[in-house]
């Protein structure tokens, strides 16, 4: 088992519970059946069970369904649209469920018995709209790391992680992770449902849908004992924090700011301020790696140089992108509303 | 949000101004003092004047006064610094969520502000609270003070360590503690701190002028001169203290280009209200 089981670190829990409230789970997968069959039997042995259990399935092949196929309590659905769609895969599966609550869960992360009772128990309080899991990787000190800064929206335009912190009770947060969160379904109905469009890694995808649940008036709030898990599989294209990373990382996130804040709010040029110092730093580290490391062998400066650099043009490059996909984003988010209405 | 404070009485100047601008936020303050007078170095302090001044504004008793042996010239004169903040947080923890500890010469410019920083900090789930504070390095004869700033006059804030902690917390130098469980505020969405990375974390963004003002070196030359005595930083301060004097004669001069001080600060001038331009003590003598 990864990490230390979360500590009950606050007496309280369970808070004392309100009206009963149904709870979904939705479960976005991609090409990985054995990490998929780990974390549904973790279901099966919830303390509160789920009422109903989504698969939403956007593989290259039918391994999933043929897992899904004999579990009568799960309700399986394909996204056709494939990979580096999950924010698509989240609305598909969240239009299937009338429950109160619906908590969204990577095929990767395997929950622990009481998992969703806990997240379940954050929502008595009626301003909470969405709450937020630990996800615990296995890495030492995690439960330490970040304490003070769990899921933050910087005003620079970062984020901070840290949701594996044993905060010790329940603490406000800007943004939830994707691998372990619910949202109250009236929330998620407010503000108009999911976006999509946060292609690639998927980066910020989560985000989206935090930030503007926050924005419609609801608190979010992470709560250190709903646990999971957390196996991360392998990655459908390359590796965790690749260039890949960079370059959706500031793409998605312009994309973010600029569909919701606009492109030219306080936090978007926060943000581009911030990424295009970044791309600057990286881009004098390179040339100091080049030409200023004379100890180090010539293959070994070059190595620096273009690994430096390529981080550096991965920023600028997901900055350019980023800009006409939001403005695109928008237009359409506003003609959708107005559809709505 | 049950809030105390504490306070190393020592030093009289500001300390009206420092503990008047919490006072209403807080429900108790402890008051540490050495027994025998002595700073951590050894040297004589004018303890009885600052604990006579406390006890001048503490209109609704909240002040406890708490002696003990705080000098131990043997020791490393942090070290003692340490240990005194130590009794003092764990005394003022009793009855409290959270602890301000502001040294006398640190002055909230606005109070309100503060106490709901400590609020979203207590929400976040962080220990300590980092709030900015503006450097003021000396004032001149005309009244002018002279703040540290970043290079080309751009403001910045510094951090002595967080200048409020929950109840109960440990201290592990002055007053840093352990672990990152800190809630960070700064005056601008980038750091501005010189002595913190450039891509260290600022959670929130305050103007200026609801930071604390640290009127560090804003004392007379004899102020200094016994201040540089009895600090836990007495080698720093003696080492400095010619250059301080002579930018306290020359402040135009120190403001034209980047000074000697700490982290190679450049120097702005800086007009106070009325009210913040002297401390009581020299009010009361003139």
């Amino acid at each position: 088992m990864n990490g230390e089981a979360g500590p009950a670190t606050d007496e309280s829990y369970p808070p004392d519970s309100g009206p009963a409230l149904s709870a979904a789970v939705v479960i976005p997968t991609y090409n990985r059946p054995d990490r998929l069959r780990s974390c549904l039997a973790h279901l099966e042995s919830q303390t509160l069970k789920p009422e109903r259990v989504v698969v939403v399935d956007s593989s290259t092949d039918d391994r999933a369904a043929q897992l899904v196929q004999p579990m009568s309590e799960v309700t399986y659905v394909r996204n056709p649209l494939g990979r580096g769609h999950t924010a698509e895969s989240r609305a598909i599966g969240s239009s299937l469920c009338r429950e109160d609550i619906i908590a969204f869960l990577d095929d990767d992360a395997d929950a622990r018995e009481d998992w969703l009772e806990h997240l379940v128990a954050a929502f008595h309080d009626e301003t909470v709209g969405g709450v937020g899991g630990c996800a615990l990787n296995g890495i030492e000190g995690e439960r330490e790391q970040g304490l003070g800064a769990v899921g933050r929206l910087l005003p620079d335009g970062r984020f901070t992680g840290n949701f594996a912190a044993d905060t010790g009770r329940d603490v406000d947060v800007d943004h939830l992770l994707g691998a372990n969160m619910a949202y109250r379904r009236a929330a998620i109905e407010r503000i108009g449902g999911i976006h999509g469009g946060y292609p690639g890694t998927c980066m910020r995808e989560e985000s989206d849908i935090a930030l503007r649940v926050r924005r419609a008036g609801y608190r979010l709030v992470y709560t250190p004992t709903a646990v999971v898990d957390h196996r991360p599989g392998t990655y459908a294209k390359g590796s965790r924090f690749d260039k890949r990373y960079v370059y959706f990382a500031n793409r998605n996130s312009v994309v973010l700011f600029g569909r919701i804040y606009g492109l030219g709010s306080p936090i978007s040029r926060r943000f581009l301020y911030t990424q295009l110092r970044e791309a600057g730093l990286q881009a004098r580290a390179g040339m100091h790696a080049l030409l200023r490391d004379r100890e180090a062998k010539p293959s070994k400066r070059v190595r620096g140089f273009l690994g430096r650099g390529a981080t550096a043009a991965a920023v600028l490059a997901g900055i350019a992108a980023g800009v006409p996909a939001a403005m695109r984003w928008r237009r359409m988010d506003r003609k959708n509303v107005r559809a709505d209405g | 949000m049950r809030i105390n404070a504490y306070v190393m009485a020592a030093d009289p100047w500001w300390i009206e101004e420092s503990v008047g601008s919490y006072y209403d936020l807080v429900d108790r303050i402890v008051v540490t003092y050495d027994a025998d007078g002595l700073s951590w170095t050894g040297s004589p302090l004018p303890i009885d004047e600052a604990v006579r001044r406390l006890k001048a504004i503490d209109s609704q008793g909240k002040c406890e006064f708490v002696s003990g042996r705080f000098s131990r010239i043997h020791e490393d004169p942090l070290e003692c610094d340490t240990q005194q903040r130590r009794v003092s947080l764990e005394a003022a923890s009793e009855n409290a969520d959270w602890v301000i500890q502001l040294d006398t010469d640190e002055v909230l410019l606005d109070p309100a502000r503060f106490a709901e920083a400590i609020e979203t900090a207590d929400r976040r789930g962080a220990r300590g609270l980092e709030y900015p504070a503006r450097y003021l390095y000396t004032r001149s004869s005309k009244g002018v003070f002279l703040e540290a700033t970043r290079s080309f006059w751009r403001r910045r804030a510094s951090y002595p360590g967080p200048v409020a902690v929950r109840a109960g917390s440990s201290l592990v130098h002055c007053r840093q503690m352990a672990g990152d469980a800190l809630y960070r505020i700064d005056i601008a969405p980038n750091n501005t701190d010189p002595a913190h990375p450039a891509d260290a974390v600022v959670q929130e963004v305050i103007p200026p002028e609801q930071a604390i003002l640290h009127f560090s070196w804003v004392r007379s030359t004899e102020a200094m001169d016994a201040k540089a005595a009895g600090s836990g930083h007495t080698e720093m301060y003696t080492r400095q203290l010619r250059a301080w004097r002579w930018r306290s004669r020359h402040p135009i001069l120190t403001t034209l280009g980047p000074g000697l001080g700490p982290y190679r600060a450049w120097y702005k001038p800086l007009r106070l209200p009325e009210e913040l331009q002297h401390w009581r003590g020299e009010t009361d003598e003139r």
